[in-house]
C-alpha cells in the first residue's frame, strides 16, 4: 500500500473564528497553561482580534494556525537527535518528547513561527487532567506542537479539531488519495498555503 | 520568547574568541622561523605560548559549558553522541569538543616541560588545532545562517562576519593575556604585528557589517531586524557596543597612544573583545525580533494568488 500524506483543508470562508478547534486541541491534548498548538489569528491587525486598515477603512478576517506538517519540513533537518521527524507511513511530523534535548533549533528553523511551544517550566494545568488517556505526558524543557492528534489517528479517528468544528470548516484526509474530501476540495476550490516561497510544501491548505 | 538565550550569545562569543586565539597561536608557532626542540626552546618563547593556550582553553571550555547548559534537557546530552543526526548543531558540538581536547593537549605540552619532546609532535597537534579552530569559527556563524526562516541570519555575511570577528577577538585575547602576565614588553615585535593584523580584520569587519546591514535594510524580510539594530531597542548595543567599543575605540587607541602599553595591550584588546561580544548579541537578538503572528500573516497575504 502506498504511503499516505495526511493533510488538512480549512475553509476560511466557512470559518467563524469561534476558537472551538483551539479549545478542543487544548483539552484533547491536555495542553499546559500558556500552550496553544492551534491558534486563531487576525489577518493584518496589529494585535490578535484587531482589524486591519485605518478607520473607517477597516477589514477583519481570521485564519487558524498550527503545525503545517510540511512535506519538506525545515524543523526535521535541524534537529540534532531526530526528536522531530516525519513519519514515512503518513507524513505526519511528530515531536518525540522522550528524545527532545530542548535545543529549540526546530522552533528557530520553522518559518511558521509560533506553532511550537517550549515548556520553560514544569507544565502547569488549570484542570489536573483533561486530555485523552493515550497522550504522552508533557515534559519540562522540551518542545511540543500539533501532531494531528497522533493518538487518535492510531485509533482510526480524525484529529479533535476536525470533530468539533461547528461550521464544518475543517477537513482531514489523505492528500495522495484523489477521492478523499480534502483532495477534492483542493481541486474544486481556490486555495492557498502559508509561505510557499519557503519551499516547505505544507500539508495544510486554506480555501479562500 | 527568546529562542537563543544569553548563554548562546556567550557561547558564540567565547567560542569565537577562543578558537580565534588557538588559530593565531598555532599559526604563530607553526610559521615561526625559530622552530626548535621544545626542551631547548627559549624560556620566553614558552612563557608566550603557555598562558595564552591555557586562557584559550579556558574560553573554549566555558563556551562549551554554555552551549550545553542552554540545552533544556542537559540530562540527555549523551543523545548527541549516542543517537546523532547530521545537523549543524551536532557537527558544531563535535568540533567544539575536539578543539577543547586538542587545545588541552597543546596547552599541556607547552606548560609541562617535557624533556626531549619532539617539536614535530607539538606541531602536529597545533596543525590539527588550527584546522578545527577554523571549523569552530565558521560554525558559530553557520549555526545562525542555517536557520532559513530568519532572513536576517540566512546570509553568508553572518558566518563571514563571525570568522573575521573571531580572528580579531582571538588576537585581542592573546595580547591581553601577554599584558596581564607581564610578557608584553618582552615581545614588542610579535605583538605589533598581531596588532596590525587585528586592525586589518577590524577594517574588514566594519566594511562587511556596513554591507550586511545595508542589504538587510532593502530586504523586506530582514528590514525589521536591521531597524532593530540601527534605530530600535538594539541600537545602543549596536552603536555603543559594536561600532564604538569594537571598531572606533581600538582604532583611536592605536592612533593616539601606540607607545603606551596599558592602552595598546590592555584597553585596546578589551575594547575589541567587548565589540565582539556586542556583535554576537546584536546579530542574535536582531534575528529574534521577527513578530510571530506577522510572519504567518505576511505569508497569508503573499500567497493568495494560489490556484
Amino acid at each position: 500500500m502506498a504511503a499516505q500524506r495526511l493533510g488538512m483543508v480549512i475553509d476560511t470562508d466557512a470559518c467563524i473564528a469561534c476558537s472551538s478547534c483551539a479549545m478542543a486541541c487544548k483539552i484533547e491534548n491536555n495542553l499546559p497553561e500558556q500552550n496553544w498548538w492551534n491558534r486563531i489569528l487576525t489577518v493584518g491587525g496589529d494585535n490578535q482580534g484587531t482589524p486591519s486598515g485605518t478607520y473607517p477603512d477597516l477589514a477583519m478576517s481570521t485564519i487558524t494556525l498550527a503545525c503545517q506538517h510540511c512535506e519538506n519540513p525545515a524543523c526535521t533537518r535541524v534537529c540534532p537527535v531526530g526528536a522531530t521527524f516525519k513519519r514515512e507511513e503518513d507524513g505526519v511530523v511528530i515531536q518525540d518528547y522522550a528524545k527532545c534535548i530542548g535545543c529549540r533549533m526546530c522552533i528557530a528553523a520553522c518559518p511558521y513561527t509560533g506553532v511550537r511551544s517550549f515548556n520553560w517550566e514544569e507544565p502547569h494545568y488549570t484542570v489536573p487532567f483533561a486530555g485523552d488517556a493515550d497522550i504522552p505526558a508533557h515534559q519540562k524543557h522540551t518542545v511540543e506542537k500539533c501532531n494531528f492528534c497522533a493518538h487518535r489517528l492510531a485509533r482510526g479517528e480524525s484529529p479533535a479539531c476536525i470533530e468539533v468544528c461547528p461550521a464544518r470548516a475543517r477537513f482531514f484526509g489523505d492528500l495522495e488519495d484523489p477521492e478523499s474530501e480534502p483532495s477534492k476540495l483542493i481541486v474544486k476550490r481556490k486555495h492557498m498555503q502559508l509561505l510557499p516561497e519557503q519551499g516547505t510544501r505544507p500539508s495544510v491548505y486554506y480555501l479562500v | 520568547m527568546a529562542l537563543l538565550s544569553d548563554l548562546v550569545v556567550v557561547y558564540l562569543f567565547l567560542g569565537g574568541a577562543g578558537s580565534g586565539a588557538v588559530l593565531v597561536l598555532a599559526l604563530g608557532d607553526l610559521l615561526s622561523p625559530k622552530a626548535l626542540l621544545l626542551d631547548s626552546a627559549k624560556p620566553g618563547y614558552r612563557r608566550f605560548f603557555s598562558p595564552a593556550f591555557s586562557v584559550a582553553l579556558l574560553a573554549l571550555m566555558v563556551s562549551a559549558v554554555c552551549l550545553l547548559a542552554d540545552l533544556g534537557r542537559i540530562d540527555r546530552v549523551s543523545y548527541l553522541f549516542l543517537h546523532p543526526r547530521l545537523s549543524y548543531l551536532t557537527l558544531g558540538v563535535y568540533a567544539l569538543v575536539s578543539l577543547v581536547l586538542l587545545t588541552g593537549v597543546t596547552a599541556a605540552l607547552w606548560n609541562l616541560n617535557i624533556p626531549r619532546m619532539p617539536r614535530l609532535a607539538l606541531h602536529a597537534v597545533e596543525a590539527a588545532s588550527a584546522i578545527v579552530a577554523g571549523v569552530v569559527m565558521l560554525y558559530t556563524g553557520l549555526l545562525l545562517q542555517s536557520i532559513a526562516a530568519v532572513a536576517f541570519w540566512a546570509t553568508p555575511f553572518v558566518p563571514t562576519l563571525f570568522v573575521l570577528s573571531s580572528v580579531s577577538s582571538g588576537i585581542a585575547l592573546v595580547t591581553l593575556v601577554q599584558y596581564l602576565v607581564g610578557q608584553a614588553p618582552l615581545f614588542p615585535e610579535p605583538l605589533r604585528r598581531l596588532c596590525r593584523v587585528e586592525g586589518a580584520f577590524l577594517s574588514l569587519e566594519a566594511l562587511l557589517a556596513a554591507v550586511f546591514l545595508g542589504l538587510a535594510c532593502i530586504q523586506p524580510e530582514a528590514r525589521q531586524s536591521a531597524d532593530y539594530l540601527l534605530f530600535g531597542a538594539g541600537s545602543q548595543a549596536f552603536w555603543g557596543g559594536f561600532v564604538l567599543c569594537g571598531l572606533v575605540v581600538p582604532c583611536a587607541l592605536e592612533a593616539v597612544s601606540p607607545r603606551i602599553p596599558a592602552a595598546r595591550y590592555c584597553a585596546l584588546p578589551l575594547a575589541v573583545l567587548a565589540g565582539a561580544f556586542a556583535l554576537r548579541w546584536c546579530v542574535a537578538w536582531a534575528g529574534m525580533t521577527l513578530d510571530t503572528v506577522a510572519s504567518a500573516l505576511q505569508g497569508l497575504t503573499m500567497s493568495t494568488g494560489g490556484v
